[in-house]
């Protein structure tokens, strides 16, 4: 599959991708490889990575039960995340049904909280004391909390299936609705029943994305930190990536903890090499029909019920624990009891006194929309040059851009404040750097999201648009884009949203003079003001969701111009 | 159209050049942790009144946690990018001092502050504030508080205790050395082993713990002595009540230093006698929630709701500083088996 032909390729299309390499190695490559293969920052003396603490590592059975979790627990999330994804693509692909652009959408909100305050929304909806037991207990009369849903591994699978499960329907749906239907007719016309065509025909095709969906939601579980303590009650699971955090932040052992980032993204390299085959590029084109919904379920079709039930649950099960966010923003204690006020929002839109909550939304919002162009550009760059490449070229390109996703954020931070505090500082601003390392951050999911769809653009368009004589930008901007624009939309908001909520870059680098949301609310709850913490949230919500709705309204603009 | 494209990022790119806080003439640099300097933290009252005594700039870096400024501290060992240190916790000075950190400085104030908070003979760091570590109840569902660490074992107590994790957070390693403190180091994984049914999740850090007890889902959380006197303060309520254990309690002592390498010796010192005068040392218990070094004046009203434990065990911080990761070691085996 090709996005242009080599010989072809427009100028600004290489400077693009010759540009987007070299901000992935400066950002990324050159300053994790400086940092682990330089010397030990406390012990000048030292190596950084020493041989033998990977043997006293894993000559621990202790250590080995640690490393065996944290894959275990991954690549259980991420299949349940498909299992409860797949329903989804499937709904998307057959069915039109008024608002499923902002049912996409709202699915992805979670994204864009600071972990501390999905964690608490957990606990306000599915925790003992919760909604869903409260609920329960009072048609019962019990007392007791008839569900225990979190503080075991049930609770980290529920809170990595609600963070993933839109990633791994997204990521399915947009190849579904590429496969032809001539397959599935010319096997009906032999004689398979509906089941067999799944099995033999839509499911074989659909392997890429699922595996493409896999690893990326493997890889973001494996990392996963907050929602894996608490969540999981603490104790009995610990993960590698706990471990690097106690090394690196209470130990200050930084080359046990850079030695041991090493060995977990080793072990995700190993599994990413696992599930990166090369594409199968035969799918053929189709405008698939989509049935409306609503008509559906008037025909009384159990299909469409089905679907309707699906969607009630999703929505349950995504929204529940944001509306008791919501809720929580509202209310604060008082002589001992709840109340409800609008306090917290009479705070933030206090414009009287040093606000430091307006001039934290005003830097979460340009850091954001910066972050998002600055990752989409890298992103089209890279996408562009993986689409261009064949075979271990491809694959070495794909799990470079993904890479940035496996290394643990710890070190990652670590690295990155050693190589910016010896060669940057002073340099640049420090936004810029923050705007630079979000787009790092966020550019693998943008191209896991924008890749299954640029893959599946029909051949023949790019055949044909050259023998009308199309410069490439034409090409690009008339063939390309309205095919494209849906899909930079998600991709864009999601970069957009995933900066909104980014904590730990900000935590590792910035000054006073960079003051985000996610900084007022981890200061918020520090300061015990919770309920104050809920409220910068929803704000962060409405945030996300009004930049959605600008750029699907711009982009329905743009696609319209020829 | 490739106009209206290239137009619109470059007046973005421009927008988002812009910056508000253009940085000012600064003569004093602060590294500290993100509480301290949040708007209800003592930092903008207290750097606010520094400036007009000494008629200079303050800048204050935050970072995280007091672990994380520590660690960057390290880093920039010997060339820093900051004068002063504020917000170091006994459990780490140990480490500042294995990594030569300070430059000593003994202010005259220290003479008013109790023998047994000045932990460092060198006077290479000195103490702002400190507090205690306790279990927080919600006094509307537990009528009968427990009363030592051995309460905590009770059958009644089973998954209605949420503690932080001592190998990521600061109270959760306090709480460790609590019970080595109480039991030994022989006893005290014992003591874990029947305090894990208990449990109903152990944290990553303060936030979620204190949230989880705030919002009801657990009944007792690990905190501060002084944590009832913020609801009493801002809440008007006396529902959370710290309990008092009859073994005493841990406690922990936050220091500032001045970082070796700075070109500022004078205004450091002057800070650090700052620190421990009546303009400082009065704002710390509604602001940081932890007790003034000095009592310069009465404590709060609130404060009632936090009387000060008679019995105080303690480890000796170079011990602690030699067996942490044994303890850590043994303690996260003990309590996965």
């Amino acid at each position: 599959m090709f996005f242009w032909q080599n010989n072809t390729t427009p100028l600004s299309l290489q400077f693009l991708q010759i540009s987007s390499i070299i901000l992935m190695v400066i950002g990324f490559y050159l300053p994790v490889l400086y940092f682990l293969s330089g010397s030990n920052p406390l012990n000048p003396e030292d190596n950084f990575l020493q041989w033998s603490f990977f043997i006293d590592f894993l000559n621990d059975s202790w250590n080995l039960s640690v490393i065996i979790f944290s894959i275990y627990q991954a690549i259980l999330s991420a299949f349940l995340s498909i299992i409860f994804g797949f329903p989804g693509a499937w709904l998307l692909t057959y069915y039109n049904f008024p608002g499923k652009n902002w049912f996409q959408m709202l699915t992805y909100l979670p994204f864009i909280l600071p972990s501390i305050l999905v964690v608490l929304a957990m606990v306000l909806f599915f925790g003992h004391n919760g909604w869903i037991n409260r609920g329960i207990m009072s048609l019962l009369g019990t007392d007791e909390p008839p569900f225990h849903l979190l503080y075991s591994l049930s609770g980290i699978l529920i809170a990595h299936v609600f963070y993933n499960f839109p990633l791994a329907m997204k990521i399915i749906a947009d190849q579904w609705e590429n496969i032809s239907l001539k397959y599935l007719q010319a096997a009906h016309s032999l004689g398979a029943g509906s089941t067999k065509c799944f099995f033999t025909i839509t499911l074989p095709l659909l392997l890429p994305s699922i595996g493409s969906a896999f690893i990326l939601i493997f890889l973001l579980c494996m990392n996963s930190f907050a929602i894996i303590l608490v969540l999981g009650g603490g104790i009995r699971y610990t993960t590698i990536e706990v471990l690097i955090y106690q090394l690196a932040r209470i130990e200050f052992d930084f080359s046990g903890a850079a030695s041991l980032a090493f060995l977990q993204g080793g072990l995700s390299l190993f599994c990413m090499a696992i599930l990166i085959r090369r594409r199968d590029g035969r799918v053929e084109q189709t405008n698939r029909l989509k049935c409306s919904l609503l008509k559906s379920l008037k025909d009384g079709s159990p299909k469409a019920w089905l679907s309707l039930f699906w969607i009630a649950l999703v929505l349950i099960f995504a929204l529940g624990p944001l509306t008791a966010i919501v809720l929580d923003s509202f209310r604060k204690f008082e002589y001992g009891q709840w109340i409800y006020t609008l306090e917290w929002y009479r705070k933030i839109f206090n414009i009287g006194e040093n606000n430091q909550f307006l001039i934290s939304l005003w830097n979460s919002i340009r850091i954001g929309i910066g972050s998002a162009i600055l990752s989409s550009l890298c992103g089209l760059g890279l996408v562009s040059l993986i689409l261009h490449s064949k075979g271990r070229k491809r694959s070495f390109l794909e799990i470079l851009t993904l890479l940035p996703l496996a290394l643990s954020t710890v070190v990652f931070g670590v690295a990155w404040f050693n190589f910016f505090q010896k060669h940057l500082i002073g340099v640049f601003p420090i936004i810029f750097v923050v705007i630079a390392m979000h787009a790092l951050l966020t550019c693998p999911y943008w191209i896991r999201v924008v890749l299954p769809t640029l893959e599946n653009v029909p051949k023949q368009w790019h055949i044909e648009s050259r023998m009308l004589g199309k410069k490439p930008l034409d090409h690009g901007l008339q063939i390309l884009w309205p095919w494209m624009r849906k899909t930079f939309l998600i991709a864009f908001f999601f970069s957009f949203s995933l900066s909104l909520g980014e904590l730990n870059s900000i935590l590792m680098i910035a000054d006073d003079t960079v003051r985000t949301l996610p900084l007022e609310i981890f200061r918020a709850i520090s300061g015990y003001r919770f309920s104050y913490a809920s409220a910068i949230g929803v704000i962060l919500l409405l945030l996300s969701v009004s930049t959605f709705f600008v750029v699907e309204r711009s982009l329905g603009y743009f696609g319209t111009l020829k | 159209m490739n106009n209206i494209i290239l137009s619109l990022i470059f007046t973005s790119a421009l927008l988002i050049g812009i910056s508000i806080n253009s940085a000012s003439a600064r003569d004093l640099t602060i590294y500290t942790y993100e509480s301290f300097n949040s708007e209800w933290g003592p930092g903008p009252v207290v750097f606010k009144s520094f400036e007009e005594q000494c008629e200079c700039k303050i800048k204050v870096v935050t970072h995280g946690d007091s672990g994380t400024v520590l660690n960057r501290s390290i880093l920039e060992k010997g060339n820093p990018n900051a004068d002063i240190l504020l917000g170091l916790n006994n459990s780490e000075i140990e480490k500042s001092f294995n990594h030569k950190l300070w430059i000593p400085y003994r202010s005259k104030l220290l003479d008013q502050v109790p023998k047994e908070l000045d932990l460092d003979k060198k006077n290479r760091v000195t103490p702002f504030d400190y507090g205690y570590i306790s279990f927080v109840y919600d006094s509307q569902k537990i009528k009968n508080p427990p009363r030592s660490l051995e309460d905590l074992l009770d059958q009644k107590y089973k998954r209605k205790i949420v503690i932080q994790n001592p190998k990521t957070s600061s109270p959760g390693l306090s709480m460790l050395h609590w019970t080595i403190a109480v039991f030994g180091e022989d006893e005290y994984l014992d003591y874990w082993k029947k305090l894990q049914k208990n449990l109903l999740s152990v944290t990553d850090g303060w936030s979620a713990a204190y949230g989880m007890f705030t919002k009801g889902e657990v009944p007792i959380v690990l905190s501060y002595v002084t944590s009832p006197a913020y609801h009493l303060e801002y809440e008007k309520t006396k529902r959370y009540k710290a309990a008092l254990f009859k073994e005493g309690h841990y406690r922990q002592i936050e220091f500032a230093g001045i970082l070796k390498g700075t070109e500022k010796i004078k205004m450091a010192q002057d800070f650090i006698d700052f620190m421990l005068s009546e303009k400082f040392q009065s704002v710390i218990p509604l602001t940081n929630w932890m007790y003034p070094v000095i009592r310069h004046q009465p404590l709060p009203d609130s404060f009632q709701i936090a009387p000060e434990p008679e019995v105080v065990p303690e480890l000796n911080s170079s011990l602690v500083y030699k067996q942490n990761k044994k303890w850590l070691k043994a303690w996260s085996r003990a309590m996965s088996e």
